[in-house]
């Protein structure tokens, strides 16, 4: 067999690997992303006691057939100055959801002072997903004024 | 002949999908759809102006591969061109238009009170496409000898 068959049979069988790679990881990794931004959508009740605790409940789910990590950080701005964070990061195996809760503690003194008029606060929010052995990732940085869907 | 017409035909596959696809794929992507993607930040035309080019020299390439005398050096450098161009072609789509990222691609999307930047990170396919690239030259100039080297009269060597 000629030296340039073998190289070829080689970068056939290299760039359908990595074809098929790309497709998996892509749909692993967007499938959790997309459950998890869905997750967010539910809406916040904000828990009015001492402390106020904000909670934001995800559920991402993985229904490819890679693992995948997700990472996501909320944040609470007031006036440009971070007053309250949390982070989580996950690993969720394939076909498989796993639950996310995260939450936000202000002392009640503090918050109604946060949730009052001509106050500015936002919500920020860092979601990040790696698939396919850490080789792919999609992430999204997202500022929300307070009151935005 | 048979590469000749094989090469007509190849080039006519190839502008069928890489530019005639492309150019018409807007006008069947719903009107709604069309804005969402526009104002996602993602410049759909460019990207489909880059992919019909990229058709375009490739469909030229193919058929000059088929006029040209295969144990030519200008037969060599076409089909390395052929590869080099199929690399910016992956390169481009994995980017999403933006060649400068190699696979990774940034955009920021501004919705109402809502700020959002997205970033996607496929740079792992463009170093494995830049390897396999690599060695489809190699592989080319293989080839390229062992056909000179069969077109040579016998015993002749081949300069």
């Amino acid at each position: 067999m000629k030296f340039s068959k073998i190289i070829g049979a080689l970068i056939a069988v290299v760039q359908l690997a990595s074809a098929l790679g790309l497709v998996i990881g892509m749909h692993s990794m967007l499938g959790v992303f997309s459950t998890a931004m869905s997750g967010g959508e539910q809406g916040i009740e904000i828990q009015f006691t001492d402390p106020v605790i904000v909670p934001f409940n995800l559920a991402p789910r993985n229904g490819g057939f890679v693992d995948t990590v997700l990472e996501v950080r909320i944040a609470m701005i007031v006036d440009g100055v971070e007053v309250a964070y949390d982070s989580a990061l996950v690993s969720i195996p394939a076909g498989s959801s796993v639950p996310v809760d995260l939450e936000l503690s202000v002392p009640l003194e503090d918050a109604e002072e946060y949730f009052q008029e001509g106050t500015e606060l936002q919500w920020e929010t860092d979601i990040s997903v790696t698939s396919l052995f850490d080789l792919i990732s999609f992430s999204n940085h997202m500022v929300m004024e307070a009151g935005a869907e | 002949m048979a590469s000749k017409s094989g090469a007509v035909i190849s080039a006519l596959i190839t502008l069928v999908l890489f530019v005639g696809i492309p150019y018409l794929l807007p006008s069947y992507i719903p009107a709604d759809l069309l804005l969402q993607v526009e104002s996602s930040g993602f410049d759909l035309a460019g990207f489909t102006n880059q992919i019909m080019t990229i058709g375009a020299v490739t469909a030229g390439l193919t058929l000059a591969v088929g006029f040209v005398n295969p144990n030519s050096v200008l037969s060599l450098i076409l089909r390395i061109a052929q590869a080099g161009l199929s690399l910016v072609f992956i390169v481009v789509f994995l980017g999403a238009g933006n060649i400068a990222g190699l696979g990774y691609t940034e955009f920021d999307v501004a919705m109402e009170s809502v700020t959002s930047s997205i970033a996607m990170d496929l740079r792992a396919f463009v170093y494995i496409s830049i390897a396999t690239i690599l060695l489809k030259v190699v592989q080319v100039y293989l080839e390229w000898n062992e056909e000179r080297i069969e077109a040579a009269p016998p015993g002749r060597i081949a300069p």
